[in-house]
């Protein structure tokens, strides 16, 4: 049996047709300096809810950025050796993040509903799509094992 | 990457903050302040994306000044900074440089010639340039980060909002200080504690018992920024938009009052700032230095010197030393064991790496940044200047 929860949020960084891949979520802020190894994109704070995972081809989804605005350097050297998420997520919207995913050509869509980080469980299959450029759909696959 | 330009980019970014910010206007911005220039704070991947943007290209539109590197670029050696640190350092620069950057190399661009007037929109980032832009200048800036400062000065202007608006440049609270403060790094404390009780919303409007001088306003704004991130103060009868606005007195009817004692500031000394055990480095210029502060330090000096055991660092901007080499007075305190160091400061070179692991200070600014730029292995002290030179200092 599958459920289909939807969300929308605003575009930050465009794309092109739509975004399919799964979640990976973290329901805290996320320090892109400091937080993920860069190597291979494994989040390494101690202190993560998502720590010892790659970011690399997932949907990531989080609360939002903090901590110095470096580590839009840090998104940008993701993607550089490839192992950058396949798009990004967040309920807060931290010029850090936004500027990373500007810089990277990520997909971003922010100010999402804080709901979507109580729902959506890693390796959730998800879609974003563009509504009008400007707002875009989120569609998040839950399986449901009665 | 083709795809999409850099000029692209930084407008998409310039375009993105207008909308976090909730507005869709913009205005032309004269010039531009950026930081994140020290290798120790920046790093590789900072080297990385800003070859990237400036071999596409793209250069800055307006005036545009850098913050402190993480090194004196000539003088490095005599630092003791290590020679990897120095090459990715130099890169580094040399980035920014090719983007059109002025190497100003100093977290006091209001110094340099053509500073910002009253109303003029700038793009700054370093929040001690920004509220001393905002305060001491009444010139209007929003606290920005390196990467936004660099995309305003790639475009050419930032979006209409926060602190360029006139309506959150009005004073929020009053701070009365009935006490005159015996030294200035009181004005340091000040900061540090205002930054705690206030939000970084929160434009305070002091009224001082003695008319403050610039310099000491600058140990303020400096640690108000530091501690509470604040962007904009006032003093009643002294800085312009106070002046200007008569002291507010027709907006001002029931806003919170706070009253500041002395031994509050004398207790936040103690509970902030622990005193190091050793002293390895006495650090100047946080802010960055200004010439008539280190003329002072020099005359305050006359007929004694500093001990031959101990670091005794003055920095400034390469401007400001080259002044002071200009007239002879470098070499005088050369004779003193004074040093000046250009292009650099105390918080953003790698001091830990020299061995240091216990500092004094004049700047509260310093000693808020230092422990938390050092990972806590560095211990970092207040004290005022005269008291510095009274216990270091000995008679030649």
């Amino acid at each position: 049996m599958k459920r289909i929860l939807e969300y929308t949020g605003e575009i930050i960084t465009p794309w092109s047709g739509v975004l399919r891949g799964k979640a990976l979520v973290s329901k805290q802020k996320i320090s892109f300096l400091g937080d993920i190894d860069i190597k291979t994109g494994v989040i390494v704070d101690p202190k993560s809810d998502i720590r010892g995972i790659s970011v690399r081809g997932k949907i990531l989804i989080f609360r939002g950025g903090r901590g110095s605005t470096v580590g839009a350097s840090i998104i940008y050297g993701l993607k550089k050796r490839g192992n950058s998420p396949l798009a990004i997520i967040t309920v807060e919207t931290d010029p850090v993040v936004v500027a990373g995913a500007i810089f990277s050509e990520i997909p971003m869509v922010s100010k999402v509903s804080e709901e979507i980080l109580m729902t959506t469980n890693t390796n959730d299959f998800v879609e974003i799509l563009s509504l009008d450029g400007k707002r875009a759909l989120i569609k998040v696959f839950k399986k449901w094992n009665p | 990457m083709e795809s999409v330009t850099w000029l692209d980019k930084m407008e998409k970014l310039i375009n993105s903050l207008a909308r976090i910010w909730g507005t869709d206007e913009f205005i032309s911005i004269s010039k531009a302040h950026i930081s994140g220039v020290s290798y120790k704070t920046a790093g590789d991947h900072m080297i990385e994306l800003l070859e990237d943007i400036a071999e596409s290209g793209v250069r800055v539109r307006v005036n545009a000044t850098l913050n402190p590197a993480g090194m004196d670029l000539k003088y490095w050696s005599e630092m003791g900074i290590p020679k990897d640190f120095a090459e990715k350092q130099i890169r580094l620069v040399r980035a920014y440089e090719k983007l059109g950057i002025k190497l100003s190399l100093t977290c006091a661009p209001y110094f340099a010639a053509n500073p910002p007037k009253l109303g003029e929109t700038v793009a700054f980032s370093e929040s001690s340039a920004v509220i001393i832009a905002n305060s001491l200048l009444g010139a209007r800036t929003n606290r920005h980060g390196n990467l936004e400062a660099l995309a305003a000065a790639i475009i050419g202007k930032v979006p209409k909002a926060g602190m360029l608006l006139d309506e959150n440049r009005v004073p929020t609270v009053k701070v009365f200080v009935e006490q005159d403060f015996p030294n200035e790094d009181y004005y340091g404390l000040l900061g540090i504690i205002l930054g705690e009780k206030l939000s970084s919303d929160d434009v305070p409007l002091f009224f001082f018992k003695k008319q403050p001088l610039f310099n000491q306003l600058r140990l303020l704004g400096a640690a108000l920024a530091a501690s509470g991130s604040l962007a904009l103060f006032h003093v009643a009868s002294v800085t312009p938009e106070a002046i200007k606005n008569r002291n507010f007195q027709q907006e001002l009817s029931d806003i919170e009052k706070i009253t500041i004692e002395l031994n509050e500031l004398e207790e936040a000394r103690e509970r902030f700032f622990q005193e190091p055990e050793r002293i390895d480095l006495i650090a100047i210029g946080c802010p960055h230095a200004s010439f008539r502060e280190i003329v002072v330090i020099s005359k305050l000096l006359k007929g004694k010197k500093i001990r031959d055991d101990i670091r005794f660092w003055i920095f400034t901007s390469r401007v400001v030393r080259n002044s002071l080499e200009k007239r002879g007075i470098l070499k005088e305190l050369e004779k003193k064991n004074v040093h000046v160091f250009a292009d650099t400061c105390m918080v953003v070179a790698p001091i830990e790496s020299l061995g240091v692991k216990g500092v004094l200070t004049n700047s509260s600014k310093a000693a808020w940044y230092i422990p938390k730029f050092s990972k806590g292995e560095i211990r970092v002290g207040i004290w005022s200047i005269e008291k510095i030179l009274l216990e270091f200092s000995e008679r030649i």
